[in-house]
């Protein structure tokens, strides 16, 4: 059998003869450097780069996954001397040293050729004597590998140890139990819960690898009803909310746990001693604290003023309006509405504008005189609140 | 400029002798690593009949860094940015040494016969292209038109 191939070419033109030797010389080539590979390297996955080439690219990516250049699959083990591609090599060298000035190759400086296959082998040979083959990249690291058919989870491949899937935050990219550094990306496994739980559930939260396009199209359209359905849901739950209904939740919440008057006082005893030194300090330098108080109080008020008006025989419903939860019987309407009025203790409702000074100069003496109900004296906001009470209960 | 590696001469003279259609690239006399790039807007595309400059530039570590290309003609696309910077995973991340100027440009190309708009740069671009795909593709047509015309 051996035989035939030879007789073959033996028989051949030599037009064919050229071809052939052409195609075999190309495959010397390597595909980053573009010239003949003088000291050739087999990745795992059957591809042949220079040494230097191979060199350059592991060490320029080292903190990332390596790679074949041509078929992109992963470099996990140390690329190997192609000894039958230098065979190859060294057979074209020989017949360049033996030829003297020809000019069919085309390569008329052949002392700057043979210089750089030497350069070319000194590098690997002081390098492989080092032990430092690749610029060590390979003897100081480790993969992560997961195993899906087993328990997918990742394990350093140097003494598969267990690799947590953040351990790339956490460890600097280092096995924790044999301190080799792990050179690729954590590729499914655990790694792909971390990564769906993003609140914006779009297609980049998904490894493409790991979905064909129509699964992923499927997925996409569920979540969109999902989003629609419970958007729906959403919409008509507050529709019924802000209706002015007796049935609404709400409502029903704060007739079933009215708060009491009671604990309202009981909760400012507590807070009385605490703050009742700071309290003249407070009101006098802090001129935005004051606006923000008076808004304060001018929303309770409002809303009092509003009940009034709602309830048809005058007398305020107590219970209804002690707790104050926002968002109950439309108050931010009420008060929007209402905002720029005030009113008075004695039921005078008037205008106030940003420098309408002296209803709020009534409003702090107000504050100042000191008020019978001992148990009221804690935080400026809560006395006015009190204050205003009192005023409705008479 | 210091030695040009032996890899550039090779592939710029491969350009001119043996060019990829639709596609030209010429280096600048006084820097050889600076191209002027045209790009021929595919067939069937909305780009189709537009003639795109574009400029590429070799990095010092090429081919261990991938080439730096842009768009110079204005450009509707979705992955492709008002600044004509280009979304292309080649360009970035899968980056390989193995890869060529011919190889990148015919990857642009192909971007524009396929427009990605579930990986955006210019996210307005891409927006309309999800929302309206006809009206879309209407101004990429109408800014060929204007833009992408060949200079005589």
């Amino acid at each position: 059998m051996s035989n035939t191939i030879h007789a073959v070419v033996h028989r051949s033109s030599d037009q064919c003869k050229d071809q052939l030797l052409i195609k075999f010389i190309d495959t010397l080539m390597c595909s980053i450097c573009q010239d003949y590979m003088f000291v050739p390297m087999m990745t795992a996955c059957g591809h042949n780069y220079c040494y230097g080439c191979l060199k350059s690219w592991f060490t320029s990516n080292e903190t990332t996954e390596l790679s074949c250049p041509q078929c992109r699959s992963s470099v996990g083990s140390e690329p190997n001397l192609n000894s039958v591609l230098q065979q190859g090599m060294n057979c074209l060298v020989e017949v360049m040293k033996q030829e003297t000035g020809d000019d069919d190759s085309g390569e008329k400086d052949y002392s700057s050729f043979f210089d750089a296959i030497k350069a070319a082998e000194i590098e690997y040979k002081a390098d492989k004597d080092d032990n430092n083959l690749f610029g060590s990249v390979f003897s100081n690291s480790a993969l992560a590998v997961v195993d899906e058919d087993d328990d997918g989870i990742a394990r350093c491949s140097n003494c598969h140890w267990e690799l947590d899937p953040d351990f790339e935050e956490e460890d600097g990219n280092v096995c924790p139990h044999c301190n080799v550094r792990i050179r690729n990306r954590v590729t499914g496994g655990n790694s792909r819960s971390t990564r769906e739980d993003g609140t914006r559930r779009t297609r980049e939260g998904f490894d493409s690898d790991e979905y064909s396009d129509g699964e992923l199209d499927a997925l996409e359209d569920d979540l969109q009803r999902y989003q629609r359905d419970s958007d729906r849901v959403i919409e008509e739950f507050s529709a019924e909310e802000s209706a002015d209904n007796e049935n609404s939740l709400t409502s029903q919440f704060n007739r079933r746990f009215p708060v009491p008057k009671r604990g309202r006082d009981l909760f400012n005893d507590e807070a009385e001693e605490a703050s009742s030194d700071e309290d003249d300090s407070d009101k006098d330098d802090n001129e935005n604290d004051e606006d923000e108080i008076v808004t304060g109080y001018r929303k309770k008020r409002s809303i009092h003023h509003s009940s009034d008006v709602e309830q048809e025989d005058g007398r305020p419903n107590k219970e209804e309006e002690l707790p104050h939860q926002p968002g109950v019987d439309g108050e931010e309407e009420i008060d929007s509405d209402l905002a720029s009025f005030i009113v008075n203790d004695d039921g005078e409702v008037s205008e106030v504008t940003s420098d309408d000074n002296d209803i709020l100069d009534d409003f702090r003496d107000e504050d100042r005189t000191p008020n019978d109900d001992a148990t009221d004296t804690s935080s400026p906001r809560r006395k006015r609140f009190q204050v205003i009470l009192d005023s409705d209960d008479e | 400029m210091a030695s040009l590696p032996k890899r550039i001469i090779k592939e710029t003279e491969r350009l001119v002798s043996d060019p990829v259609p639709g596609i030209t690239a010429e280096p600048h006399d006084d820097n050889l690593r600076y191209f002027s790039v045209t790009i021929e807007g595919p067939e069937g595309s909305p780009y189709e009949h537009g003639i795109f400059d574009l400029e590429l530039f070799l990095p010092d570590d090429y081919p261990m860094e991938s080439p730096k290309v842009r768009f110079l003609t204005k450009i509707y696309h979705p992955n492709i940015d008002r600044l004509g910077r280009i979304c292309l995973d080649v360009l970035k991340t899968n980056w390989s040494p193995a890869l060529q100027i011919r190889t990148v440009l015919l990857s642009i190309q192909a971007l524009l016969a396929s427009p990605n708009p579930n990986d955006p740069l210019a996210n307005d671009v891409a927006e309309d292209w999800i929302k309206n795909e006809t009206g879309a593709i209407a101004t990429a047509k109408e800014w060929t038109q204007k833009y992408a015309q060949a200079k005589e």
